[in-house]
């Protein structure tokens, strides 16, 4: 003879159990990912805010170093590049940093679009506007970093040229 | 052999609601420093900003008069979040005395803000010629 503790679970009792653990489940998973998606969101701004800090520090060390620079639309009236040119030699630029239209990245290097040219942010820039305020100040009046589905990274600064 | 009591349940439940909880804050706060990380690296840029303009003033500029204070709206996203702010005093290089003559300026930039409740600020400071 089976007792009713033997009996083992009915099929009532079965299925709220699953019932239950489903519902467990779904809310373990939709928190972990929340979090996952939080965490990369987080993360890749991170990455971008500090990706905007080295591009500025680039443009402070090398324009400070610089003699001279020019401010030109390029490649529309909504970017602009800049030449910068050494003490030694102020008719050839010795550096040069623009926005690259093909793949939204500001790019450096000896001459536009030179073999030597490299991006200098992973992020596109949706915003690279600069300024020369005057012979000695140039101003970078705004950066804007896209960064995923966060809003994106946006900064402005000044640099002074040392070496005129 | 009874399984579960309704006691042991709930105790187990609410030490896994404490788990979840705690790590919801943990990721939070994660987020929060990003979000306070992004106004400190403005923050800088403007004191960085403000420095660069400052080194290229004539020293006689009413900006850069010893013992001056003065103050600028510290601007972010077009909204205004704090306050800029440097002071202009006189650096005794303790190479020559007590004499001050003919010794640099000290030019110290403060940008503060608040964001929520925390207040945060950054701070530069550069020598200049007294002339």
């Amino acid at each position: 003879m089976t007792s009713a503790r033997e009996a083992g679970l009915t099929l009532v009792e079965l299925t709220i159990v699953f019932a239950l653990a489903t519902l467990v489940m779904v809310g373990l998973v939709g928190f972990y990912l929340n979090s996952q998606a939080t965490w990369l969101d987080g993360s890749t701004e991170a990455q971008t805010q500090r990706e905007a800090t080295l591009l500025i520090e680039t443009m402070s060390a090398r324009i400070r170093s610089s003699a001279k620079a020019v401010v030109e639309d390029f490649p529309d009236a909504s970017h602009q590049m800049i030449s910068l040119y050494s003490p030694s030699d102020t008719l050839n630029a010795a550096y040069v940093i623009w926005w690259n239209s093909e793949d939204s990245r500001v790019y450096g290097g000896s001459s536009l679009g030179g073999q030597d040219a490299v991006a200098l942010t992973s992020a596109p820039a949706d915003s690279f506007q600069l300024r020369q305020i005057n012979s000695g100040i140039i101003e970078l009046s705004r950066l804007q970093l896209r960064v995923g589905s966060s809003s994106p990274i946006v900064t402005a600064s000044r640099f002074a040229l040392y070496n005129r | 052999m009874r399984g579960f009591s309704l006691v042991e349940a709930m105790v187990a439940t609410v030490i896994a609601v404490i788990a979840v909880l705690a790590l919801a804050y943990s990721i939070g706060q994660g987020r929060a420093m990003i979000g306070q990380f992004e106004i400190s690296r403005a923050a800088l840029a403007t004191a960085q900003s403000y420095m660069e303009t400052l080194s290229m003033t004539p020293s006689t500029d009413s900006t850069l008069a010893l013992n001056s204070q003065h103050f600028r709206s510290f601007d972010m996203g077009g909204s205004t979040v704090g306050q800029v702010e440097w002071d202009v005093a006189q650096f005794d290089d303790p190479s020559d005395g007590s004499n001050v003559t003919g010794n640099p300026k000290k030019v110290v930039i403060n940008v503060t803000w608040t964001q929520g409740l925390s207040p945060g600020s950054v701070t530069l400071s550069r020598l200049f010629p007294a002339q």
